[in-house]
């Protein structure tokens, strides 16, 4: 089995399984479905001529089944409407009820009289394309019984149409289903809460005796490591940046303790294969007992830079006061980074995102030109961050498939996209949050309080993008700055996101119920916003001192060229925030210093550091390891680092597989507890 | 109020008590220990440091004992069961600082890192409010000292003395494994025998020679002059057996 392993990993980083892509998933064709048909038939058809150019592969001796033969994105086209992705659908339903069940409520809701026609063409899409996927599971079991693997034959035969009676099963019907989902066209699927869908069977295995830990731990190994099989066609806009984020940990629908020896595998299993998928979230609180949290901090000691830490004490309030139900609250999972979801809904946690500190340099602009007051800068900064608030909401295109295996869409004969879900709100990211405050700050201190800045020199050195006035550069970089839990930055701080919610909450409701989630992450905007002039929301030099083409932060972080006090002043700072209003998500991102792990019980003390993230009443946090010299080395000799794993923003990537500009804004991090 | 010289703060760090601590290194120390890691930490005033990018920064902050005990109690409010940390430079040099800041602390874990260069009251009273004091002690030669650490120890050995009679606070030794100066068999055999005179010694701690301090000494404007092998650590001899335990860290 460990012979097997290591060529699976081997041949996974090498790239040998792209061996067997020998055609293209014809795009056009697609948009051609899209473009002459209701999306209903459209998802049927594209589906169903993806799967008749599927080829089987079989592979001796691995446990798990579907290879892919096209290369290549199904996505419809964007004119069509938005995809699902950045969603997790309900595995436990699969597992619950097999794709043969979800075909038995198929047929029984289409006897329901008065059906609107469109529940019609939904429910039978949605069983055309369940079918078409039980029909090439058939197709793989052929394969398997020609090639006398009889094992893989029966496996296959029987899952995912039927629901799996074992651990092994239950992981096949998922990676089958998974893989079918992505020919849908969906990108950036993520697993849930795997520790608590599959304990039901982990424990059965292990009480029958048909399994012991060591064999699962093997199986799940060969799960994670089949997980990057084809993430180079799954990443978006770079390798890695493709979701599969596993939730581990937290609480059950009732409140009580959901840890159980599933969560403790699943984060060992983790750090065995060391590969960036699945992306591990964990979720915490005052009381996870240490063993987890230790088990957790190996991952990031070995420099897989996650799991990404959820304080269930901070999110699963603010979920419930924006309107879920507790229940569903505390069953919450997160997207392909960060952003929290709930079940049973169709929200696009990843909409849109704002740039705070344009919005803050514009006001700040406007009131040094017009000669306002601070007050009406502040008051100027709502109008300019609605103003990048997309409005009308996106228009969504179905999909039968996906909507089989979330909430009660098939119950209802409505597709996931079409009124099936039960909330359909949408996330948007809150971008360049210090850089925002900060710039807020120095203007604050400099210009308005201190007037050791005159308004008209600020505004000329803006504009000159400092040169000629490196004087007043340096007095804005020593202005106040957040993460050092500095009162007049803080208050900047939380000044920004209550104005993004504010500016939010202007939004008129998208006639569904949908409402605005605000968030506090960046993404890829760091770069996007910085780098990229063509950007609707670039930002050249800002009031805190940065120069054009420097970079925001990652998310919730002090703004690049910042070294902060320390770990635990930026709890601080970012524990004020008002979570409850900003609640989509985005984590602080924490860089340790490889130093912080030699000691011998840095584990231990290590625990204390997420303890401490709990104890502040922050949101989110991801920790990982930067040894800044190692990847300037990677940069000049790449071949010799080629498992170097990265954070890059809620996902992780290979560091030398990243776009030259990713691999400068995490070389510029700062590292602390050294 | 007082006021006070800190050359650094270090949030979370694990090095310096149990579990994570809050450091206040205080700026200004009487030794000058050729293995110094923290030469800035040597003058009691503020110095302009020259940094490898030819960069300049000031280094040494004077801080008010109610805005930085105000700092660190926000601190120690998250490592519950960890706290706050006073070292060097030498905390007896600023003890009524010190004293000034542990009278703004109630109910946190304190720990103080000294190497007994000071005032014996000085000390008696900073251990009467601190839950745990690390004695870095060092050479016991006399001549050897002076050379080593610019300093003859009797004043240092008499504190500790009267650390272990009159105080009730644990304390432990904190020994640098410096080869050549510290690790040698000669003070070794010493701080056996002292040992065995120490009664309330809880343990011994040595740590290996910090491999980075000859960077330092060029922001400082001055040469690092060891006269030992600065790029290696000291070793723990075989006869070396304290009534108390030991161990050797980082």
């Amino acid at each position: 089995m460990d012979n097997l392993i290591s060529t699976m990993y081997e041949q996974t980083r090498n790239g040998f399984y792209r061996n067997y892509r020998k055609g293209m998933i014809p795009a056009e064709t697609i948009a051609g479905f899209y473009h002459t048909m209701s999306p209903y038939q459209a998802a049927v058809n594209a589906l169903k001529m993806i799967l008749e150019q599927e080829t089987p592969v079989i592979i001796e001796g691995e446990h798990f089944h579907f290879t892919r033969t096209l290369a290549g994105k199904a996505i419809p086209p964007a004119d069509a409407g938005r995809r699902v992705e950045n969603l997790t659908p309900d595995w436990e339903i699969l597992l619950r009820d097999g794709i043969n069940g979800r075909l038995e409520v198929i047929r029984k809701k289409l006897e329901t009289p008065d059906l609107e026609p469109e529940s019609i063409e939904f429910l039978r899409a949605s069983g055309e394309m369940l079918s078409a996927v039980c029909d090439f599971a058939g197709k793989y079991a052929d394969a398997a019984e020609r090639s006398g693997n009889t094992r893989a034959a029966g496996l296959l035969r029987k899952v995912p149409a039927m629901p799996p009676e074992n651990m092994h099963e239950a992981l096949q019907s998922i990676y089958f289903v998974f893989s079918m989902l992505h020919l849908t066209g969906c990108t950036l699927l993520g697993f849930g809460r795997m520790d608590q869908y599959l304990y039901p069977f982990y424990r059965q295995d292990i009480d029958s005796g048909t399994l012991t830990r060591q064999e699962a731990a093997e199986l799940l190994e060969e799960f994670f490591i089949m997980l990057n099989r084809e993430n180079d066609i799954y990443g978006m806009l770079q390798r890695g940046d493709d979701g599969e984020s596993l939730m581990l940990g937290g609480c059950k629908s009732d409140g009580s303790d959901a840890i159980n020896d599933l969560t403790l595998l699943l984060l060992e299993v983790s750090e065995k294969t060391a590969m960036i998928n699945p992306k591990i979230n964990l979720r915490v609180n005052s009381s996870t007992p240490e063993n987890i949290l230790q088990a957790a901090l190996k991952l990031a000691k070995r420099g897989l830079g996650f799991p990404q830490y959820c304080n269930d004490e901070v999110v699963i309030p603010a979920l419930v006061k924006f309107g879920y139900p507790l229940e569903a609250a505390r069953d919450y999972t997160v997207a392909a980074c960060w952003e929290f979801v709930v079940k049973d809904g169709r929200d696009i946690p990843n909409c849109a995102s704002v740039n705070l500190a344009l919005a803050a340099d514009q006001a700040i602009r406007s009131a040094l030109r017009e000669k306002q007051s601070f007050r009406q800068l502040l008051e100027n900064i709502r109008c300019a961050i609605r103003q990048q608030i997309p409005h009308p909401f996106p228009v969504l295109l179905p999909n039968p498939l996906f909507s089989a295996f979330s909430g009660k869409c098939l119950e209802r004969g409505k597709d996931i996209h079409r009124g099936g879900g039960t909330h359909y709100h949408y996330g948007i990211h809150g971008c360049a949050s210090s850089t925002a405050a900060d710039s807020l700050a120095a203007v604050k201190k400099l210009v308005y309080d201190e007037k050791s800045i005159a308004p008209e020199t600020l505004l000329a050195a803006l504009e000159n993008n400092f040169d000629g006035f490196a004087e007043v550069q340096m007095q804005l970089k020593n202005a106040p700055k957040t993460g050092n839990n500095d009162p007049l930055s803080n208050e900047m701080l939380n000044f920004i996101f209550t104005a993004f919610a504010d500016a939010v909450d202007e939004v008129p409701p998208d006639g569904r119920g949908g409402r605005i989630r605000p968030g506090t992450g960046a993404a890829q905007n760091y770069v996007m916003m910085t780098r990229h002039p063509d950007h609707p929301y670039y930002l050249r030099a800002t009031a805190d001192g940065r120069k054009e083409g420097e970079f925001f932060s990652s998310s919730l972080s002090p703004a690049p060229g910042v070294r902060a006090n320390g770990i635990l002043s930026i709890f601080h700072t970012y524990g004020k925030l008002p979570y409850d209003r900003v609640c989509n998500g985005g984590p602080i991102t924490l860089e340790l210093s490889p130093a912080y792990f030699r000691n011998g019980d840095a584990l231990a003390r290590g625990t204390r550091i997420i303890r401490a993230f709990v104890l502040a009443g922050c949101q989110q946090l991801q920790m990982n390891v930067l040894d800044r010299e190692k990847l300037i080395d990677a940069r000049k000799n790449p071949d010799q680092h080629r498992d170097l794993v990265v954070r890059v923003w809620g996902w992780s990537g290979y560091f030398t597989e990243l776009d030259k500009e990713f691999q400068d804004q995490i070389i510029g991090r700062e590292a602390y507890g050294a | 109020m007082s006021c006070g010289m800190v050359f650094d703060i270090s949030e979370a760090a694990i090095h310096d008590g149990p579990g994570l601590r809050t450091t206040v290194f205080l700026k200004g120390c009487p030794m000058r220990c050729r293995w110094c890691h923290s030469p800035e930490g040597q003058s009691p005033e503020q110095e302009m440091l020259l940094l490898p990018d030819n960069s300049q920064r000031l280094c040494g902050k004077l801080f008010d004992a109610e805005n930085l005990a105000r700092y660190l109690r926000e601190c120690a409010a998250l490592t519950p069961d960890g706290g706050i940390t006073f070292s060097g430079g030498e905390v007896l040099m600023q003890s009524g600082f010190v004293l000034d800041l542990l009278s703004r602390l109630d109910g946190i874990h304190i720990t103080v890192e000294t190497s007994g260069a000071g005032k014996c009251q000085d000390l008696l009273d900073i251990a009467e409010k601190c839950q745990l004091i690390y004695f870095g002690l060092k050479i016991i030669d006399p001549a050897d000292a002076l050379h080593f650490t610019g300093m003859s120890p009797e004043v240092i050995l008499e504190n500790l003395f009267a650390l272990d009679r009159c105080s009730q606070t644990r304390y432990i030794l904190r020994i640098p494994l410096i080869p050549g100066a510290i690790a040698t068999e000669k003070n070794f055999k010493a701080l056996m025998e002292l040992c065995f005179k120490l009664k309330r010694l809880h343990s011994i701690e040595f740590l290996r020679a910090n491999k980075l301090a000859p960077a330092k000494y060029a922001s400082c404007r001055r040469k690092f002059a060891p006269e030992f092998a600065a790029c290696r650590t000291g070793e723990v001899p075989d006869f070396f057996a304290p009534p108390q335990p030991f161990s050797i860290l980082f």
